[in-house]
């Protein structure tokens, strides 16, 4: 049976889980995934890990934060929390966000129009601590009682008053990830009140105040990043040594010579992938090389730090950090004096660069930047490819990476190659803006911290996984093969945990992958198929 | 009873609080510094593709290409969430019928308030009452259908943010004065309207007395009441999150459909902003209340953090 | 950090068991690991990849891409699942010794 929770329930002392989520709970999944308990019950945590770490939420931990030594430190830490509050309101500190976040704070209507409309909330089955308005009216509250010491008549008024201890910030830290980011929530909202911004909002106070971001995201993210040039820890020489391999690999398998440019410069071409998609999907870049090569595109990759890497985590979590590295990768366009840098196939890299530091990258580092989508619409349709779509002949559905639909309002290119490219394409429901997302937004596709990829798997991406197999409902069984298109990869990692999780593969026949690697498998002049089925 | 001299200095000096509040409100809401663009598909003023949530960036090499602008479109769709509540009907059925109907029923009673005044001009110009008979007619109309609207529309969100849990558990004891008080300009209304022989006669009477500063001026306690009771809904509303009538302007506007790339106003105003010292107390930031954000945003941070 | 119980000895593991300290790594410390998932033996082949694997991190501070890994072993994918239960990033890369790959993979 689910609890009802209160607001206030997020300061209580007793160190104790806030609400409990039993896999009944949780909508159902259509056959053959509808069995109860199935494939596994929660990932408990251990012993240990319960006294080491903070896990006083709901079951699952993805930060691992330390238990507090003592009392001075739960001071020390809620004191800096109030000093944080206060540099999220002052323009010097946060003029980044201040309009959209004073907005969002002072206008919520309480409402609730926006809950339905999250994923996380509505997969949960409706538990009320994964509601889009339950961690902002918390913070609402904080903000107003703890930050803004003329409060007008809200001392009186404002009812629900949350105590601020260390539970209360610890719990808060735990929940600010357990949203994607993805702001379906937002464009549900009628006062334009922002969720997604809130919970960002609320991480950014925590990194950049008390120093506490997820490992995956900071040390070994934006951090790495910056040092050695990419959170995979690829060094420039391990790079271009497996992109080499890669050409070779490829050129060999599929009969088509293939060979990347490095560093050339004057280019007209700077691309920049998601270096995961080399270790992680290399038929991702290798069919950029391919279709570069084939379109006779005048274009290179850069092997310098800030280059090569088009991440930026910080988007999830801290300005400075989100400001560091796009300056790089717009300093590394200009050093090449290229003509313009094209995203790779990554969501957040997208939002990233394209709009969120668009207002950051001032004067000369102010370089044009397209999409993935634009790009390969335009070789596809160019004429200087020939294809043959029977080659694709497989059913196809499309996901759309909340960064480049939702965010940027890049809808309809990668629809119009899919149309032109997969006879078999079939459409989501919803889909295009109304997407919901993979479940791996907002940084989760990259984190794993202690059981919180059995949360993604379950709760964040359940949404997903039921739609994409709504999508092939016509073609349910193994034996016939089913290509999830998504052009992002956080997107890629959540659906290949996911598929993985739930063994969609034997079971369903579904596999996921990229667009370009779509539309190489159509290329007339290669004989070999590109896409394998091989798990 | 109240009269006299009274009802012209509260009724003006409360339309110039009123106007106040909001000059306030509107004036701290935009002179808020640019901010990083964070806009949000659809955004209808993109041409040709804002109805699907399209942006600029669907073209190639969209940077050489006219931003083509649509400026009916976004007119048409505010008009849809303000008029009908697209958002609420979208998402939360539940709640639409009773917040459209308090919303229609404040906008008819708005409407009602230019009509008033026409038919004040017209007595002040000295043509006998009946020649605003159609008019007051048409103003009665509507009057009552606001003041039904909105009493219903209130009494249902009153009873849903009372029962149902979710609701309840989020709304604030202002929350229920706000509407409480909203319904009580309704309900004194309504009263007025139906106890009155000739509401609509007295009301346009009482228009005229005050833009002509008359001194008599004197109306029925039903009606001072309501105006009353209307008048400091007035001078409250710009002080209270309702004031997003306010605030919509620029959640859509300068976040939501923001989409403009900088241009050389807005580079000086960043160049200001980013000038000014920092203080976050995280070490990878690296500030030390002297270093700016440019400063600190264009080197790179290496230290690990805490825990 | 936790600590785990390998082969009669204690190491630093990161919260899914990944050692830390990857010079104190055993061939011991492999059979160990091996055996909570039920691999009772370490056969010729399994140590073909878990010394390429080591090998390669030592030299590029990485684990080698999973298509490199199947070209120096000549595995075939299925082949690393059935050697190494939870494949290769989850389970060969933690006998080996290695630090859990980081980042977008
Ligand atoms: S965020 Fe918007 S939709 Fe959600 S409760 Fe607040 S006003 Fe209503
Ligand atoms: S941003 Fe997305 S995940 Fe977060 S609360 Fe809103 S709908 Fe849910």
């Amino acid at each position: 049976m689910k609890k009802r929770l209160k607001l206030t329930d997020i300061s209580r002392e007793e160190d104790s889980q806030l609400t409990e989520i039993v896999p009944d709970d949780l909508i159902p999944l259509p056959a053959p995934y509808d069995k109860p308990g199935w494939p596994a019950d929660f990932q408990q945590l251990t012993a240990d890990q319960q006294q080491r770490l903070v896990c006083n939420l709901d079951g699952f931990v993805a930060l691992g934060l330390p238990r507090p030594r003592n009392e001075a430190e739960e001071k020390k830490y809620t004191e800096l929390f109030i000093s944080g509050m206060n540099k999220l309101l002052s323009r010097e500190n946060n003029w980044t966000f201040l309009q959209p976040l004073l907005l969002s704070l002072d206008y919520c209507a309480r409402c609730q129009t926006c809950n339905d409309a999250c994923h996380v909330y509505v997969a949960s089955g409706k538990n009320d601590l994964y509601r889009p308005t339950y961690r902002s009216e918390i913070f609402r509250n904080l903000v107003s009682r703890h930050a803004r010491r003329r409060g007008k008549l809200r001392g009186i008024f404002g009812g629900k008053n949350v105590d601020l201890n260390w539970s209360t910030i610890s719990r808060l830290y735990e929940l600010s990830y357990r949203c994607n980011l993805c702001r379906r929530c937002a464009q549900a909202c009628p006062m334009g009140v922002d969720n997604g911004l809130i919970t960002r909002e609320i991480r950014k106070l925590f990194s950049q105040e008390l120093g506490w971001a997820p490992q995956e995201l900071h040390e070994k993210g934006t951090v790495l990043q910056l040092k050695v040039g990419s959170p995979t820890g690829m060094s420039p020489d391990v790079l271009r040594d497996n992109v080499a391999f890669l050409d070779d690999d490829f050129s060999t398998s599929i009969g088509f010579n293939v060979s990347t440019p490095w560093d050339k410069e004057g280019a007209d071409v700077l691309l920049i992938h998601s270096a995961g998609d080399i270790l992680s999907f290399p038929e991702s870049p290798a069919a950029f090389s391919i279709l570069c090569q084939a379109a006779g595109i005048d274009w290179t990759l850069s092997s310098e730090i800030g280059g090569y890497d088009g991440v930026n985590y910080g988007l999830f979590y801290d300005d400075i950090q989100l400001a560091r590295i796009a300056v790089r990768h717009a300093e590394t366009a200009r050093k090449l004096n290229v003509n313009k840098i094209v995203m790779g196939e990554c969501g957040h890299q997208h939002k990233a660069l394209m709009t969120v530091a668009d207002r950051v990258l001032t004067g000369d580092l102010n370089i044009p930047r397209e999409s993935a989508m634009t790009f390969l619409e335009d070789i596809v349709f160019s004429g200087k490819i020939n294809f043959d779509p029977s080659k694709n002949d497989f059913p196809v559905t499309l996901h759309d990476p909340c960064n480049i639909v939702r965010n940027l309002g890049i809808v309809g290119p990668q629809r119009r190659i899919l149309r032109y490219l997969c006879p078999q394409f079939r459409e989501m429901m919803p889909h295009g803006v109304d997407n919901y997302c993979c479940g791996g937004g907002g940084g989760f596709s990259v984190m794993s911290g202690v059981n919180f990829t059995n949360w993604k798997v379950n709760i964040a991406g359940r949404m997903k996984f039921k739609q994409v197999l709504e999508a092939f409902s016509d073609r349910p069984g193994p034996e016939v093969k089913k290509y999830v298109c998504a052009p992002c990869l956080n997107c890629k990692l959540q659906f290949r945990d996911m598929f993985s999780y739930y063994r969609a593969g034997e079971k369903s026949g579904i596999k996921c992958g990229g667009l370009a690697e779509l539309i190489v498998n159509a290329m007339a002049d290669i004989k070999q198929a590109f896409i394998s089925w091989e798990e | 009873m109240i009269s006299g001299i009274f009802w012209p200095v509260f009724v003006f000096s409360a339309i110039a609080l009123f106007v106040i509040g909001t000059a306030y409100r509107v004036l701290s809401l935009s002179r808020q510094p640019v901010h990083l663009r964070w806009e949000l598909s659809p955004i209808p003023h993109v041409k040709g593709r804002g109805s699907y949530g399209g942006s600029d960036f669907e073209e190639f090499e969209w940077w050489k290409g006219p931003r083509r602008r649509s400026l009916l479109a976004p007119l048409a769709y505010m008009a849809v969430e303000i008029f009908l509540l697209r958002s609420v009907f979208k998402n939360n059925k539940r709640l639409w019928p009773f917040s459209l109907g308090m919303h229609l029923g404040v906008y008819l009673i708005i409407l009602t308030a230019p009509l008033y005044v026409a038919v004040a001009i017209i007595l002040a110009g000295g043509m006998p009452s009946s020649d605003t008979n159609s008019l007051r007619e048409v103003t009665y109309v509507l009057g009552v259908t606001g003041y039904l609207l909105g009493i219903s529309g209130v009494l249902g969100l009153l009873v849903l943010r009372s029962v149902v849990n979710d609701l309840r558990s989020f709304t604030s004891a202002s929350g229920y004065f706000n509407l409480a008080f909203l319904g009580a300009v309704f309900l004194s209304g309504i009263n007025a309207c139906l106890s009155l022989p000739d509401f609509t006669g007295t009301v346009g009477q009482y228009a005229k007395d005050l833009i002509t500063l008359d001194p008599t001026i004197s109306i029925p306690f039903l009606l001072s009441l309501h105006v009353i009771i209307s008048i400091l809904f007035l001078i409250y509303l710009p002080w209270t999150n309702m004031s997003h009538f306010i605030a919509k302007y620029f959640t859509y506007h300068s976040v939501r459909w923001n989409d403009a790339p900088r241009d050389a106003k807005m580079d000086t105003e960043l160049r200001r902003l980013m000038g000014r010292p920092v203080s976050w107390s995280a070490g990878h930031v690296q500030a030390d209340g002297d270093r700016s954000w440019i400063e600190i945003a264009t080197e790179k941070a290496t230290d690990e953090k805490t825990p | 950090m936790p600590q785990m119980d390998l082969a009669g000895q204690k190491y630093e593991v990161d919260e899914h068991g990944f050692m830390q300290e990857t010079s104190r790594w055993t061939e011991d410390v492999a059979r160990a690991y091996a055996s909570l998932e039920n691999v009772k033996e370490l056969t010729a082949d399994h140590w073909k990849a878990i010394n390429y694997l080591r090998s390669y991190y030592l030299q590029n501070g990485i684990c080698p891409m999973v298509r490199r890994l199947i070209k120096e072993t000549g595995f075939t994918l299925k082949r690393l699942y059935d050697l190494f239960p939870n494949g290769p990033a989850q389970s060969a890369c933690k006998w080996a010794g290695v630090p859990k790959p980081t980042g977008c993979v």
